[in-house]
């Protein structure tokens, strides 16, 4: 749930990018991070475990500054994409606003993608909310491997796969060359705030 | 409550603030000089990959770091020290190949350790050469503390949710097969050391000889940090004397 201090007019939003592992949410992160670092004034946390090599999760907060009397505050967050870490993925989920599947593009990761993607619902029922109802999109990543004559999905496949039912906003993208990363997180953010919207009124 | 046309003004102000933060043209980009540094910072790759490692091992990660890390011996061929660092890193990386998450836990802390002593020898300009043998000489002690911790097959924890190797399999990846650590500070004596290069379809691990540059470069270096330890012992030993004459 957005944290939103009407009194000191301050809307805080937590957005996860979610997916299957290496699929590419770290990257996305790192591409917002490495270009507009300055820009948006912040650092990127990388929280680890004790005693063993996983990754707990990203973090990138940002400002994005006063919009219309309101400071509005953004938290992105990555989720570890392997399948043993569910617990951590499920804590990660916990307050989320906002979500953005990364999907792995390469054919060999189909049905990593559609596993991922149930799982993302069976978690988010857990805290009680539906993947048809919660701000989201979905980026099909890697796009950029076709030039190097690696086997894609074609884009109707992964629509059919992940997106028949939801008819989400979907971008295709590559988030090691930036392509739509940035287009990805502004509508996420979008969606995000419009959905507070429903809580100031 | 707030009022609804406040409301409604804050999703049209706010797309407007995000075209503008996020403009790839407009407003502050990244300083030419930090794309320059960025570029030229030889070990970049090397970070990334190790990122990636301790994110999931994949064999894809693992061949790109070992490959890496033959391109910077190549590109440090002629500093002793960094191809010291860079054979600990390609052992750990062989090491990590072949026993995967099975892999003692200590291993990712010193792979980070040893990158993070290798990048601050690279990148600090002017260091003295006692200063750059002495960092070495710290991680190569981690290393072969490592090393004997596995060779005597000492208990350590996995994560709960994973399978406990049984003890039997430790002993077996240290017996000189793929996955057992090898040494990086190879004496003279020892003609040869293994590259632990075993791959899912049980090729024969690689045996390199020391007259392959590289490794007699690593055996230069580890002589002479010997030969350093020695001299400051003697001088040691003469100034106690002169203290007590």
């Amino acid at each position: 749930m957005a944290f939103v201090n009407l009194k000191n007019k301050e809307i805080q939003v937590k957005i996860v990018y979610y997916g299957p592992g290496r699929g590419g949410k770290t990257s996305n992160l790192e591409y917002v991070y490495k270009k507009f670092a300055k820009r948006i004034n912040t650092e990127m946390v990388t929280v680890k475990t004790h005693g063993d090599r996983t990754l707990f999760f990203d973090f990138l907060p940002f400002d994005i500054g006063i919009v219309n009397g309101y400071d509005v505050k953004i938290q992105l967050y990555t989720v570890p994409g392997q399948v043993k870490y569910n617990a951590t993925r499920r804590l990660v989920l916990r307050g989320v606003d906002g979500i953005v599947f990364v999907a792995d593009a390469m054919a060999v990761r189909r049905e990593k993608n559609i596993l991922a993607l149930k799982n993302l619902q069976e978690n988010l029922a857990a805290y009680k909310k539906s993947i048809f109802r919660i701000p989201f999109v979905i980026q099909y990543n890697k796009i950029d491997l076709k030039e190097q004559g690696i086997p894609l999905l074609p884009l109707q496949t992964l629509e059919k796969d992940l997106n028949s039912q939801l008819k989400l906003p979907s971008f295709a993208a590559s988030a090691v060359l930036g392509t739509n990363v940035i287009e990805t997180l502004k509508r996420i953010i979008s969606m995000t705030v419009a959905s507070i919207k429903k809580d100031l009124k | 409550m707030v009022d609804s046309k406040d409301v409604d003004n804050l999703s049209s102000e706010l797309e407007s603030r995000l075209d503008d933060l996020f403009s790839e043209t407009n407003g502050v980009q990244p300083d030419a000089e930090d794309i320059d540094a960025a570029a030229y910072y030889p070990l970049a790759e090397l970070k990334n990959l190790i990122l990636s490692i301790d994110w999931e091992i994949t064999d894809d990660v693992l061949e790109k770091f070992l490959q890496q890390i033959k391109d910077l011996k190549l590109t440090y061929k002629h500093d002793k020290i960094v191809l010291a660092f860079l054979q600990i890193l390609n052992s750990l990386g062989n090491y990590i190949q072949t026993n995967r998450a099975k892999s003692h836990p200590k291993t990712f802390k010193i792979l980070n350790s040893v990158f993070s002593s290798l990048d601050k020898v690279v990148l600090t300009r002017d260091m003295a050469e006692t200063a750059r043998k002495k960092i070495l000489r710290a991680e190569m002690n981690r290393y072969k503390e490592l090393r004997n911790q596995i060779s005597q097959g000492t208990s350590f924890t996995q994560p709960k949710a994973e399978a406990k190797p049984e003890k039997s399999e430790i002993a077996k990846a240290t017996e000189d097969q793929p996955g057992t650590l090898t040494e990086p500070s190879v004496q003279p004596s020892e003609t040869e050391i293994f590259e632990s290069t075993m791959t899912d379809h049980g090729q024969e691990p690689e045996v390199v000889s020391l007259r392959e540059p590289s490794v007699e470069s690593l055996s230069e270096a580890v002589e002479e940090i010997k030969k350093y330890i020695h001299d400051e012992i003697s001088a040691l030993k003469k100034e106690i004397d002169a203290l007590r004459n």
